[in-house]
Protein backbone atom coordinates (compact mmCIF):
# COMPACT_ATOMS: atom_id res chain seq x y z
CA UNK A 1 0.00 0.00 0.00
CA UNK A 2 1.58 3.45 -1.01
CA UNK A 3 2.35 5.56 1.43
CA UNK A 4 1.77 9.21 1.40
CA UNK A 5 4.79 11.48 1.88
CA UNK A 6 4.83 15.51 2.10
CA UNK A 7 7.63 17.20 1.12
CA UNK A 8 8.99 20.27 0.12
CA UNK A 9 8.24 19.52 -4.07
CA UNK A 10 4.95 18.33 -2.88
CA UNK A 11 3.16 15.35 -1.86
CA UNK A 12 4.84 12.34 -3.26
CA UNK A 13 3.69 8.40 -2.63
CA UNK A 14 6.08 5.93 -1.85
CA UNK A 15 5.38 2.33 -3.08
CA UNK A 16 6.87 -0.75 -3.63
CA UNK A 17 7.39 -1.90 -6.75
CA UNK A 18 7.17 -5.99 -7.31
CA UNK A 19 8.51 -8.51 -4.70
CA UNK A 20 10.96 -8.06 -1.91
CA UNK A 21 14.20 -9.91 -2.28
CA UNK A 22 14.33 -12.03 0.81
CA UNK A 23 17.55 -14.01 0.42
CA UNK A 24 20.67 -14.41 2.15
CA UNK A 25 21.87 -11.48 4.67
CA UNK A 26 19.95 -8.43 2.68
CA UNK A 27 16.57 -7.77 2.42
CA UNK A 28 16.49 -5.82 -0.91
CA UNK A 29 13.02 -3.51 -1.52
CA UNK A 30 12.01 -1.97 -5.35
CA UNK A 31 10.36 1.49 -4.44
CA UNK A 32 9.01 4.02 -6.28
CA UNK A 33 8.62 7.92 -5.51
CA UNK A 34 5.50 9.21 -7.49
CA UNK A 35 4.57 13.00 -6.75
CA UNK A 36 0.45 12.91 -6.86
CA UNK A 37 0.16 15.40 -9.44
CA UNK A 38 1.99 12.56 -11.52
CA UNK A 39 4.91 15.03 -12.93
CA UNK A 40 7.57 12.91 -11.74
CA UNK A 41 8.39 9.04 -10.49
CA UNK A 42 11.89 7.61 -9.82
CA UNK A 43 12.01 4.12 -8.94
CA UNK A 44 14.96 3.36 -6.33
CA UNK A 45 16.17 0.38 -4.96
CA UNK A 46 17.20 0.00 -0.79
CA UNK A 47 19.24 -2.76 0.53
CA UNK A 48 19.19 -3.17 4.38
CA UNK A 49 20.90 -5.47 6.38
CA UNK A 50 18.69 -8.34 7.82
CA UNK A 51 21.05 -8.18 11.26
CA UNK A 52 19.32 -4.32 11.78
CA UNK A 53 15.85 -5.79 11.54
CA UNK A 54 13.80 -7.70 14.35
CA UNK A 55 13.00 -11.37 12.53
CA UNK A 56 9.31 -10.83 12.18
CA UNK A 57 9.71 -7.17 10.52
CA UNK A 58 12.47 -8.55 8.20
CA UNK A 59 9.65 -10.43 6.65
CA UNK A 60 6.99 -7.55 6.27
CA UNK A 61 8.09 -5.46 3.37
CA UNK A 62 5.15 -3.57 3.74
CA UNK A 63 5.91 -2.79 7.61
CA UNK A 64 9.51 -2.08 6.66
CA UNK A 65 8.71 0.86 4.00
CA UNK A 66 6.11 2.05 6.44
CA UNK A 67 9.21 2.60 8.82
CA UNK A 68 11.31 3.97 6.05
CA UNK A 69 9.14 6.41 5.03
CA UNK A 70 9.68 9.48 7.80
CA UNK A 71 13.30 9.09 6.93
CA UNK A 72 13.21 9.24 3.24
CA UNK A 73 11.18 12.88 4.16
CA UNK A 74 14.10 13.77 6.02
CA UNK A 75 16.63 13.17 3.06
CA UNK A 76 14.11 13.79 0.29
CA UNK A 77 16.09 16.10 -1.90
CA UNK A 78 19.25 14.32 -1.99
CA UNK A 79 17.44 10.58 -2.52
CA UNK A 80 15.65 12.24 -4.84
CA UNK A 81 18.44 13.87 -6.55
CA UNK A 82 20.72 10.46 -6.29
CA UNK A 83 17.84 8.43 -7.44
CA UNK A 84 17.32 10.72 -10.80
CA UNK A 85 20.84 11.63 -11.71
CA UNK A 86 21.70 7.52 -11.30
CA UNK A 87 18.81 6.65 -13.56
CA UNK A 88 19.11 9.31 -15.73
CA UNK A 89 23.48 8.88 -15.88
CA UNK A 90 24.35 5.60 -14.71
CA UNK A 91 20.93 4.00 -16.51
CA UNK A 92 20.78 2.09 -12.98
CA UNK A 93 18.16 2.57 -9.99
CA UNK A 94 20.22 4.28 -7.04
CA UNK A 95 20.93 2.09 -4.27
CA UNK A 96 20.33 3.00 -0.58
CA UNK A 97 22.19 0.70 1.72
CA UNK A 98 21.20 0.64 5.29
CA UNK A 99 24.01 -1.79 7.06
CA UNK A 100 25.40 -1.74 11.01
CA UNK A 101 27.79 1.65 9.96
CA UNK A 102 24.69 3.57 8.70
CA UNK A 103 21.15 1.84 10.46
CA UNK A 104 19.52 5.17 9.12
CA UNK A 105 15.50 4.60 10.50
CA UNK A 106 16.61 0.58 11.00
CA UNK B 1 66.37 21.08 1.24
CA UNK B 2 63.88 22.93 -0.72
CA UNK B 3 60.87 20.75 -2.49
CA UNK B 4 61.59 22.04 -6.19
CA UNK B 5 58.79 21.07 -8.82
CA UNK B 6 59.49 22.95 -11.57
CA UNK B 7 63.17 24.58 -11.81
CA UNK B 8 63.05 28.55 -10.94
CA UNK B 9 65.40 28.95 -14.53
CA UNK B 10 63.08 26.84 -16.87
CA UNK B 11 62.79 28.47 -20.31
CA UNK B 12 60.53 26.45 -22.84
CA UNK B 13 59.84 28.54 -25.56
CA UNK B 14 55.70 28.68 -25.50
CA UNK B 15 55.36 31.47 -27.90
CA UNK B 16 57.65 30.15 -30.51
CA UNK B 17 55.51 26.78 -30.94
CA UNK B 18 51.96 29.06 -30.36
CA UNK B 19 51.56 28.04 -34.10
CA UNK B 20 51.23 24.42 -33.77
CA UNK B 21 48.96 25.01 -30.64
CA UNK B 22 46.82 27.40 -32.39
CA UNK B 23 46.50 24.83 -35.71
CA UNK B 24 45.31 21.86 -33.21
CA UNK B 25 43.14 24.29 -30.80
CA UNK B 26 41.16 25.66 -34.18
CA UNK B 27 40.98 21.81 -35.64
CA UNK B 28 39.58 21.09 -32.17
CA UNK B 29 36.82 24.05 -32.10
CA UNK B 30 36.07 23.42 -35.79
CA UNK B 31 35.11 19.93 -34.74
CA UNK B 32 33.36 20.51 -31.61
CA UNK B 33 31.22 23.40 -33.65
CA UNK B 34 30.29 20.68 -36.22
CA UNK B 35 29.52 18.30 -33.00
CA UNK B 36 27.05 20.61 -31.48
CA UNK B 37 25.12 21.63 -34.89
CA UNK B 38 24.94 18.19 -35.87
CA UNK B 39 24.92 15.82 -32.68
CA UNK B 40 24.17 18.54 -30.36
CA UNK B 41 24.12 18.70 -26.23
CA UNK B 42 22.08 15.96 -24.64
CA UNK B 43 19.75 18.37 -22.95
CA UNK B 44 18.09 17.10 -19.49
CA UNK B 45 14.52 17.84 -18.99
CA UNK B 46 15.03 21.20 -17.77
CA UNK B 47 16.01 22.80 -21.08
CA UNK B 48 13.53 20.66 -23.43
CA UNK B 49 10.61 20.92 -21.31
CA UNK B 50 7.90 18.54 -21.91
CA UNK B 51 7.83 14.95 -19.86
CA UNK B 52 10.16 11.87 -20.18
CA UNK B 53 9.38 8.81 -19.20
CA UNK B 54 12.07 5.88 -18.88
CA UNK B 55 10.73 2.50 -19.86
CA UNK B 56 12.37 -0.87 -19.12
CA UNK B 57 11.44 -4.16 -20.27
CA UNK B 58 11.76 -7.69 -19.35
CA UNK B 59 12.31 -8.33 -23.01
CA UNK B 60 13.83 -6.92 -25.90
CA UNK B 61 11.37 -4.40 -27.69
CA UNK B 62 11.52 -1.85 -30.67
CA UNK B 63 10.40 2.01 -30.62
CA UNK B 64 7.99 0.81 -33.49
CA UNK B 65 5.95 -1.50 -31.17
CA UNK B 66 5.79 0.83 -28.04
CA UNK B 67 4.57 3.68 -30.19
CA UNK B 68 1.77 1.24 -31.48
CA UNK B 69 1.22 0.47 -27.76
CA UNK B 70 0.95 3.73 -26.83
CA UNK B 71 -1.14 5.07 -29.92
CA UNK B 72 -4.70 4.61 -28.29
CA UNK B 73 -3.74 7.02 -25.47
CA UNK B 74 -3.65 9.94 -27.78
CA UNK B 75 -1.03 12.04 -25.99
CA UNK B 76 -0.05 13.93 -28.91
CA UNK B 77 3.71 13.84 -30.60
CA UNK B 78 5.96 11.51 -29.15
CA UNK B 79 9.23 10.65 -29.63
CA UNK B 80 10.92 6.75 -28.11
CA UNK B 81 14.78 6.72 -28.29
CA UNK B 82 16.74 3.37 -27.28
CA UNK B 83 18.48 4.04 -24.17
CA UNK B 84 20.66 1.81 -24.73
CA UNK B 85 20.30 -1.58 -23.24
CA UNK B 86 19.87 -3.92 -26.22
CA UNK B 87 16.44 -3.03 -26.52
CA UNK B 88 15.54 -3.26 -23.18
CA UNK B 89 15.68 0.18 -21.90
CA UNK B 90 13.69 3.16 -23.75
CA UNK B 91 13.16 6.78 -23.05
CA UNK B 92 9.55 8.21 -24.19
CA UNK B 93 9.51 12.41 -24.51
CA UNK B 94 6.38 13.78 -24.71
CA UNK B 95 6.49 17.29 -26.28
CA UNK B 96 2.85 18.27 -24.50
CA UNK B 97 0.71 16.11 -22.53
CA UNK B 98 -2.91 17.72 -21.86
CA UNK B 99 -3.74 15.87 -18.68
CA UNK B 100 0.01 14.73 -17.09
CA UNK B 101 -1.73 13.34 -14.07
CA UNK B 102 -0.85 9.38 -13.58
CA UNK B 103 1.04 9.89 -16.75
CA UNK B 104 3.72 7.06 -15.77
CA UNK B 105 0.70 4.72 -14.39
CA UNK B 106 -1.04 5.03 -18.04
CA UNK B 107 1.46 4.37 -19.99
CA UNK B 108 2.40 1.18 -17.54
CA UNK B 109 -0.91 -0.27 -18.00
CA UNK B 110 -0.74 0.55 -21.94
CA UNK B 111 2.66 -0.93 -22.96
CA UNK B 112 1.88 -4.24 -19.74
CA UNK B 113 -1.63 -4.56 -22.20
CA UNK B 114 0.23 -4.51 -24.97
CA UNK B 115 3.74 -6.68 -24.01
CA UNK B 116 1.91 -9.05 -21.41
CA UNK B 117 1.69 -8.38 -17.57
CA UNK B 118 4.59 -6.69 -15.59
CA UNK B 119 6.60 -6.39 -18.80
CA UNK B 120 7.31 -2.87 -18.73
CA UNK B 121 8.16 -0.73 -15.69
CA UNK B 122 8.21 2.50 -16.02
CA UNK B 123 11.01 3.71 -13.74
CA UNK B 124 11.40 7.58 -14.45
CA UNK B 125 9.08 10.68 -15.50
CA UNK B 126 9.95 14.05 -15.18
CA UNK B 127 7.68 16.67 -16.60
CA UNK B 128 8.93 20.43 -17.00
CA UNK B 129 6.79 22.89 -18.70
CA UNK B 130 7.61 23.56 -22.22
CA UNK B 131 7.92 27.19 -21.82
CA UNK B 132 10.06 26.96 -18.90
CA UNK B 133 12.27 24.75 -20.65
CA UNK B 134 12.86 27.04 -23.75
CA UNK B 135 12.70 30.20 -21.14
CA UNK B 136 15.88 28.30 -19.15
CA UNK B 137 17.62 27.47 -22.39
CA UNK B 138 17.63 30.61 -23.21
CA UNK B 139 19.08 32.56 -20.16
CA UNK B 140 21.37 29.82 -20.22
CA UNK B 141 22.79 30.49 -23.19
CA UNK B 142 22.50 34.59 -21.81
CA UNK B 143 24.32 33.54 -19.04
CA UNK B 144 27.05 32.14 -20.29
CA UNK B 145 27.54 34.61 -23.12
CA UNK B 146 27.38 37.38 -20.92
CA UNK B 147 29.73 36.57 -18.29
CA UNK B 148 31.82 35.68 -21.30
CA UNK B 149 32.06 39.68 -22.51
CA UNK B 150 31.84 41.43 -18.99
CA UNK B 151 35.37 38.99 -18.21
CA UNK B 152 36.65 40.79 -21.23
CA UNK B 153 35.40 44.05 -21.35
CA UNK B 154 36.57 43.83 -17.10
CA UNK B 155 40.03 42.70 -18.53
CA UNK B 156 40.44 45.04 -20.84
CA UNK B 157 40.06 47.98 -18.45
CA UNK B 158 42.02 46.52 -16.15
CA UNK B 159 44.82 46.42 -18.55
CA UNK B 160 43.86 48.79 -20.60
CA UNK B 161 47.32 51.20 -19.74
CA UNK B 162 49.41 48.23 -20.80
CA UNK B 163 46.98 47.02 -23.96
CA UNK B 164 43.25 46.45 -24.33
CA UNK B 165 44.38 43.21 -26.06
CA UNK B 166 44.38 41.55 -23.19
CA UNK B 167 40.84 41.55 -23.35
CA UNK B 168 40.66 39.85 -26.70
CA UNK B 169 42.85 37.70 -25.41
CA UNK B 170 40.74 36.41 -22.38
CA UNK B 171 37.18 36.10 -24.24
CA UNK B 172 39.21 34.53 -27.34
CA UNK B 173 40.46 32.08 -24.43
CA UNK B 174 36.98 31.81 -22.96
CA UNK B 175 35.02 31.01 -26.15
CA UNK B 176 37.60 28.02 -26.74
CA UNK B 177 37.53 26.64 -23.50
CA UNK B 178 33.85 26.68 -23.93
CA UNK B 179 33.70 25.04 -26.94
CA UNK B 180 36.17 22.12 -25.92
CA UNK B 181 34.14 21.25 -22.96
CA UNK B 182 30.80 21.38 -24.67
CA UNK B 183 32.32 19.43 -27.42
CA UNK B 184 33.38 16.90 -24.65
CA UNK B 185 29.70 16.82 -23.36
CA UNK B 186 28.73 15.95 -26.76
CA UNK B 187 30.64 13.16 -27.46
CA UNK B 188 30.65 11.73 -23.71
CA UNK B 189 26.28 12.12 -24.06
CA UNK B 190 26.19 13.30 -20.37
CA UNK B 191 23.60 14.82 -19.88
CA UNK B 192 23.10 18.99 -19.89
CA UNK B 193 21.16 20.23 -16.89
CA UNK B 194 21.45 22.80 -14.51
CA UNK B 195 24.01 21.72 -12.46
CA UNK B 196 26.67 21.16 -15.65
CA UNK B 197 25.62 24.46 -16.45
CA UNK B 198 26.86 25.73 -13.53
CA UNK B 199 30.11 23.65 -13.50
CA UNK B 200 30.60 25.49 -16.69
CA UNK B 201 29.68 29.00 -15.46
CA UNK B 202 32.58 27.82 -13.21
CA UNK B 203 35.10 27.01 -15.50
CA UNK B 204 34.39 30.21 -17.09
CA UNK B 205 35.49 32.09 -13.96
CA UNK B 206 38.87 29.87 -13.01
CA UNK B 207 39.79 30.04 -16.64
CA UNK B 208 39.96 33.79 -16.67
CA UNK B 209 41.65 33.90 -13.02
CA UNK B 210 44.36 31.94 -14.66
CA UNK B 211 44.62 34.23 -17.69
CA UNK B 212 44.73 37.21 -15.31
CA UNK B 213 47.67 36.01 -13.36
CA UNK B 214 49.45 35.44 -16.77
CA UNK B 215 48.78 38.10 -18.14
CA UNK B 216 49.73 40.80 -14.73
CA UNK B 217 53.00 38.94 -15.20
CA UNK B 218 53.44 40.25 -18.36
CA UNK B 219 52.44 43.40 -17.51
CA UNK B 220 54.50 43.27 -15.00
CA UNK B 221 57.91 42.36 -17.06
CA UNK B 222 56.60 45.16 -19.83
CA UNK B 223 57.01 47.52 -17.20
CA UNK B 224 60.80 46.40 -16.29
CA UNK B 225 62.32 45.80 -19.57
CA UNK B 226 61.03 48.49 -21.88
CA UNK B 227 63.63 47.17 -24.68
CA UNK B 228 62.73 43.52 -24.80
CA UNK B 229 60.29 42.24 -27.39
CA UNK B 230 57.10 41.44 -27.07
CA UNK B 231 57.29 37.65 -27.44
CA UNK B 232 60.09 37.61 -25.27
CA UNK B 233 58.76 38.86 -22.42
CA UNK B 234 55.63 36.89 -22.88
CA UNK B 235 57.91 33.92 -22.87
CA UNK B 236 59.49 34.88 -19.63
CA UNK B 237 56.36 35.61 -17.91
CA UNK B 238 54.50 32.41 -18.86
CA UNK B 239 57.94 30.59 -17.93
CA UNK B 240 57.84 32.73 -14.56
CA UNK B 241 53.94 31.45 -13.42
CA UNK B 242 54.70 28.01 -15.01
CA UNK B 243 55.44 26.40 -11.77
CA UNK B 244 52.10 28.82 -9.60
CA UNK B 245 49.94 27.51 -12.63
CA UNK B 246 50.60 23.86 -12.66
CA UNK B 247 50.68 23.69 -8.78
CA UNK B 248 47.45 24.91 -8.51
CA UNK B 249 45.83 23.48 -11.54
CA UNK B 250 47.77 20.12 -10.74
CA UNK B 251 46.24 20.07 -7.47
CA UNK B 252 42.74 21.11 -8.39
CA UNK B 253 42.48 18.84 -11.01
CA UNK B 254 43.51 15.94 -8.93
CA UNK B 255 40.80 16.37 -6.61
CA UNK B 256 38.28 16.39 -9.83
CA UNK B 257 39.72 13.33 -10.93
CA UNK B 258 39.28 11.46 -7.22
CA UNK B 259 35.47 13.25 -7.82
CA UNK B 260 34.89 11.74 -11.52
CA UNK B 261 36.07 8.62 -9.59
CA UNK B 262 34.35 8.43 -5.99
CA UNK B 263 31.75 11.07 -6.37
CA UNK B 264 28.81 8.80 -7.87
CA UNK B 265 26.52 9.91 -10.23
CA UNK B 266 25.57 12.71 -8.65
CA UNK B 267 28.39 14.56 -8.86
CA UNK B 268 30.01 12.54 -12.52
CA UNK B 269 28.73 15.31 -14.73
CA UNK B 270 29.76 18.21 -13.23
CA UNK B 271 32.89 16.87 -12.35
CA UNK B 272 33.76 15.94 -16.07
CA UNK B 273 32.47 19.32 -17.19
CA UNK B 274 35.05 20.96 -14.35
CA UNK B 275 37.86 18.40 -15.18
CA UNK B 276 38.05 19.26 -18.74
CA UNK B 277 37.52 22.75 -17.90
CA UNK B 278 40.12 23.11 -15.75
CA UNK B 279 42.52 21.63 -18.01
CA UNK B 280 41.69 23.44 -21.02
CA UNK B 281 41.74 26.61 -18.80
CA UNK B 282 44.86 26.25 -17.90
CA UNK B 283 45.86 25.45 -21.69
CA UNK B 284 44.00 28.35 -22.96
CA UNK B 285 45.95 30.86 -20.65
CA UNK B 286 49.48 29.90 -22.23
CA UNK B 287 48.81 29.01 -25.73
CA UNK B 288 45.30 31.06 -26.74
CA UNK B 289 45.43 34.16 -24.91
CA UNK B 290 49.17 35.32 -25.37
CA UNK B 291 49.48 34.64 -28.47
CA UNK B 292 46.50 36.35 -29.17
CA UNK B 293 47.33 39.28 -27.69
CA UNK B 294 50.62 39.12 -29.63
CA UNK B 295 48.81 38.70 -32.75
CA UNK B 296 47.02 42.00 -31.80
CA UNK B 297 49.87 44.15 -31.07
CA UNK B 298 52.36 43.29 -33.84
CA UNK B 299 49.56 43.94 -36.44
CA UNK B 300 48.99 47.30 -35.03
CA UNK B 301 52.91 47.99 -35.25
CA UNK B 302 53.44 48.78 -31.49
CA UNK B 303 57.34 48.01 -30.74
CA UNK B 304 57.40 47.28 -27.53
CA UNK B 305 54.75 47.89 -24.59
CA UNK B 306 56.25 51.66 -23.40
CA UNK B 307 53.09 53.06 -21.17
CA UNK B 308 53.05 52.60 -18.05
CA UNK B 309 50.80 51.32 -15.31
Amino acid sequence: MAIPIRTGRGNYLLDLVGDAEMGGDLVVLQLKLEHQGGIERIVFRCRIARVLLESQLAEQPAALVERLAPWIVQEFEQVREAALKSIRTERQPYELSFDRDRAGPF
Amino acid sequence: MSLQLIRPDINIDFVGKRHIFIAISTAINLAAILLLIFVGLNYGVDFVGGSVVQVRFDRETSADKIRGALAPLNLGEITVQDFGKSGHEYLVRFEKVSNIAGLGRKLEEALNKSFGAKAAQVVRVESVGAKVGKDLRRDAIGAVVVATLFMGVFIAMRFRNVSASFGAGAVIALIHDILVVTGALVMSRLQFDLTTLAALLTVIGYSVHDTIIVSDRIREDALKRRREGLASIMNRAINETLSRTILTSGVAIVVLIALLALGGPILRPSAFTLLIGFITGTYSSIYIASPVVLFWERRVKIGTLSRAA
